[in-house]
Order: C-alpha cells, then sequence, then structure tokens
C-alpha cells in the first residue's frame, strides 16, 4: 500500500508513520510537509492514502485535497485537524474522510478501515 | 551504568506523542517514562513518576503547558521543562520562560535538535531555538522593547484600573487611597503589570496607556 503523510510537524509526521507501520500491510511511506510538496509526490508515487493536514505553509491541506480528488480521484484522503470544525470544509474539498487530530489512534485506525484499507489491530506491546 | 533521562511528554495529540516516543525510543540514554495528554495530568505525572526532564507542549486543554510548567518547577525545581510546540510568538515565549522551562523549541526542529535539547536542559543548560534565542537576548539587552505586545497573560480588571492611575501621575499612596486597597496592594498590582508588558517603569506603564488608548491626555493633570 502507498500512503502519503502530508503534515508540517515532523513529529506528527513520525507518529503517524509509527501508527501506519504497525497495522497496515507493509506500507510504502513517503513524507510531505506542505500542500504543494503533497501535491507532487501524488503525482509520482500515486498513494492509495494520502493523511492530510489542514494547516500547512505554502498550501494549505484543503486546497491540496481539492487538486489531488479532481486528478487522482482513487486516491482516498483522509483530512486530519486539530480543529473538529474543519470537517465540513474537508469533505466539501473532496476527503473521504475527517479525523481529528486529539482523537485517539483507534479512532484513527477506525476511520482508516471506513475508508476500506486493510488495518489490522495495533500489537498493544507497540 | 549512565542513567537513562526520564522524560515525561506532555501533549494533547496522541499522534505527536507517538512521534516522540518513536524518535527517543532509538535513544539508549533516554527513556520515556509517562505520558500526559493536557497540563493538569502533567502535573499529577510529575509529582508521581519524577522525571528528569517533561516535553511540554503549550496550548492543551484543562490547564495549559505554561501554567503546568509553573506548577512543576516549583515543586520539583530539578525536573526541567523543555518546551516544544508550534508557537514562536512573544506572547508564548515569555511566559514560558519566565514560568520556569529551560528550553523552548518548536516542533518542526529535526530529530537532532531534539534529542541534543533534551540533553542540554538535563544537564541543566538553557536550549533556546535560535530565533527564540534572538528574541530572548532583544528582550533583555532592551528592556520594554518589547512592550506593549500582547501576552497571553492579559491584565486583570483591577490592574488596569492601577494601569489608568499611573497615567495620571498618581503615587502608589495616592491609588491605594483612591482604589481603598493597602499601599502594598498596589505595589504587587504595580509590579504584575510591568510584569505582564515587559515595562521597566512607571513611566513605561503611563506611556503604554496613553500609547494604547487606555487613558488619554485630558486625564494628565497639568504639572
Amino acid at each position: 500500500m502507498r500512503i502519503l503523510i502530508a503534515d508540517d510537524q515532523r513529529h506528527a509526521r513520525s507518529g503517524l508513520r509509527a501508527l501506519i507501520s504497525a497495522t497496515l500491510p507493509q506500507p510504502d511511506i513517503r513524507e510531505a510537509a506542505d500542500g504543494l510538496e503533497a501535491e507532487r509526490l501524488c503525482e509520482e508515487f500515486e498513494p492509495d492514502l494520502v493523511l492530510m493536514d489542514v494547516r500547512m505553509p505554502r498550501e494549505d491541506g484543503l486546497a491540496a485535497t481539492r487538486w489531488i480528488k479532481a486528478r487522482l480521484p482513487r486516491t482516498r484522503v483522509l483530512v486530519l485537524s486539530i480543529q473538529p470544525g474543519n470537517r465540513a470544509d474537508a469533505l466539501a474539498a473532496g476527503a473521504d474522510g475527517f479525523a481529528c487530530k486529539c482523537d485517539t489512534p483507534d479512532s484513527l485506525l477506525a476511520q482508516l478501515r471506513s475508508l476500506g484499507l486493510p488495518v489490522r489491530a495495533e500489537d498493544p506491546g507497540l | 551504568m549512565k542513567k537513562s533521562i526520564r522524560i515525561l511528554i506532555a501533549d494533547d495529540h496522541a499522534i505527536v506523542r507517538r512521534g516522540l516516543k518513536a524518535l527517543l525510543a532509538t535513544e539508549k540514554d533516554m527513556a520515556v517514562v509517562g505520558e500526559a495528554e493536557n497540563g493538569a495530568e502533567a502535573v499529577e505525572k510529575a509529582a508521581a513518576l519524577a522525571p528528569d526532564v517533561i516535553l511540554m507542549d503549550i496550548v492543551m486543554p484543562e490547564l495549559d503547558g505554561i501554567e503546568a510548567t509553573r506548577r512543576v518547577t516549583a515543586e520539583r525545581p530539578e525536573t526541567r521543562v523543555l518546551v516544544l510546540t508550534s508557537f514562536a510568538a512573544d506572547d508564548k515565549v515569555f511566559p514560558a520562560v519566565k514560568a520556569g522551562a529551560l528550553g523552548y523549541l518548536l516542533k518542526d526542529s529535526s530529530p537532532d535538535q531534539l534529542l541534543e535539547a533534551i540533553r542540554q536542559v538535563h544537564r541543566g543548560e538553557p536550549s533556546l531555538e535560535p530565533s527564540i534565542a534572538r528574541k530572548v537576548l532583544q528582550e533583555l539587552s532592551h528592556p520594554g522593547g518589547g512592550a506593549g505586545k500582547p501576552t497571553a497573560d492579559p491584565l486583570t480588571a483591577r490592574e488596569l484600573e492601577v494601569l489608568r492611575l499611573i497615567s495620571q501621575g498618581l503615587s502608589n499612596k495616592e491609588i491605594a487611597s483612591k482604589i481603598f486597597v493597602a499601599e502594598w496592594t498596589v505595589r504587587s498590582h504595580v509590579s504584575n503589570i510591568l510584569g505582564k508588558l515587559h515595562l521597566a517603569s512607571r513611566t513605561q506603564a503611563a506611556l503604554y496607556a496613553l500609547k494604547s488608548g487606555l487613558a488619554s491626555l485630558e486625564d494628565v493633570p497639568p504639572g
């Protein structure tokens, strides 16, 4: 599975990478620190899933979501935000799902399952 | 065998805590002993776990990282706080440093920068992101140079009242008489006002009040 993680916060990207690595089968993960880099990597990499932060420099996640969904309709985009209020805007931009960054990892995994991804339960030892 | 640096991670985002844990797990001289998802939990766990270093986010529910820092460092000064935040703004930096944080790093710092900052504060050395260090040095070399900038700790209604009376040229004794409090209470209010606004003197405070519209020249008695 090809996964793109787009977030300007390095530690958030690391956390998402750790979670994805523990729960998806053999993921191929790339990272972007802003919306423009996310678009460039999507063109090159054609990910199955993008985990997209909203607030990023150069171009925000909602604009990047619109761009990606217009060109790569099969790429699923899950928008992540610290503001629950961004849900409506994320869905209007074409996102396939929305999760709040303050949600638990289990809640995020449930969202990924609802998008049809083969998420396995996380090893509690991790 | 050298003891590991015992670290408590305080951040309201589980994903960020996970990312930090994953990074620290690679270091032989560091051990994550606990996590907190808000400032109140950070204070509780600091008391229970006695960590060497706390990685403290600022914006957290229940109790923010600045107040949590103040409480932790007051109760246990040997615990070092390294603020790790998205904010480089003055209204977060100075309160964090005043609350007792020994380090202040932005969340987009590199893993190496973070690891080095943890080791530095563990040794008792301050660790400030270069852009933050510049702000702090500027403030120290030009006290009041940051005057009037909004702070995370706004003036109370009473402090605003005292500030207006300062701008009218009243002494502490006159202010105390006017608002029916003890003179030492007025001194305390003045001290808080100067601290919150990063000002060095009553004169600067009076000028600030005039500049920000809290007082007008008509209020100032003829000299």
